[in-house]
């Protein structure tokens, strides 16, 4: 019983604290693992307090892991994907095909997405033209492996 | 028991997450066009803006496929389901303080 209500209480805390350190720091996703390593940490200090056996602490580790692991893809798949867009946008309004389109610069997504990757380093603009950076090469090279892996064929 | 369960559902997040990554990713397709050598912004721009607009349609077909949208006399509107998925992700954007749709 300890454990699980450790489980809750660190799993609410990681929640709260990413909800508070989202609207002070400028990457949500530092957030989260600022949240969930502090949370974390004092998760496995008051299972150490409980005296549980080692079997079940290994255990209780790995929920907390799973729990955090589902609530990150849960929020990003929130935040970004064009599905959750397109429900938040029919939430509460009705659209048609022209209100979608009018809606979704899709011109104006992929200047996003390019600035948030010359942002994070991956791409740098040379003299005009844009680049990869050795850590996207090496991320890239990662990715084809698994995509290798999954069997994916077709890349753009 | 409760180890092995959350080891298995870590699994599967993982392998699911990076499945969908290399299989559907904007960013990443956007990387291995300018690796191929077509790193021009303006080129960049028009190419993926079509392909957003495809994704797009595509996913207004799988959320009526899904049951969370329908479309009535050329109107969308959300399903039963469909309103509490979008109140579940109203909630999650509150939290992460996600406030502009992006992307």
């Amino acid at each position: 019983m300890t454990g699980v209500l450790s489980l809750l209480s660190a799993v609410a805390g990681a929640i709260i604290g990413h909800s508070i350190l989202a609207r002070l720091l400028h990457s949500r996703i530092a957030a989260f693992l600022w949240a969930a390593g502090v949370c974390g940490v004092l998760f496995v200090f008051l299972l150490h307090a409980g005296d549980t056996a080692f079997a079940d602490f290994i255990g209780w580790i790995l929920a907390y892991a799973f729990a955090m692991e589902l609530y990150l893809f849960i929020f990003t798949l929130s935040a970004a994907s064009i599905g959750s867009n397109l429900l938040a946008m029919l939430d509460g309004k009705p659209a048609t095909q022209a209100d979608i389109d009018a809606r979704y610069d899709e011109r104006q997504m992929v200047v996003l997405r390019i600035d948030r990757l010359l942002a994070a380093g991956l791409i740098a603009d040379i003299q005009g033209s844009l680049v990869l950076t050795p850590a996207a090469m090496a991320a890239l090279a990662r990715l084809d492996d698994a995509a290798d892996f999954f069997a994916h064929g077709s890349r753009v | 028991m409760l180890g092995l369960m959350s080891l298995h559902g870590l699994y599967s997040l993982t392998f699911l997450w990076l499945w969908s990554a290399t299989e559907g990713s904007y960013s990443l397709a956007i990387l291995r066009t300018i690796a191929a050598g077509q790193g021009r912004p303006a080129a960049l721009v028009e190419t993926f803006a079509r392909l957003g607009a495809d994704k797009r349609k595509a996913r207004l077909c799988s959320l009526q496929r899904l049951k969370l949208i329908r479309r009535t006399g050329g109107v969308y509107t959300l399903t039963a389901s469909g309103y509490m998925a979008a109140k579940g992700i109203r909630i999650l954007r509150r939290i992460a303080n996600c406030h502009e749709a992006s992307g």
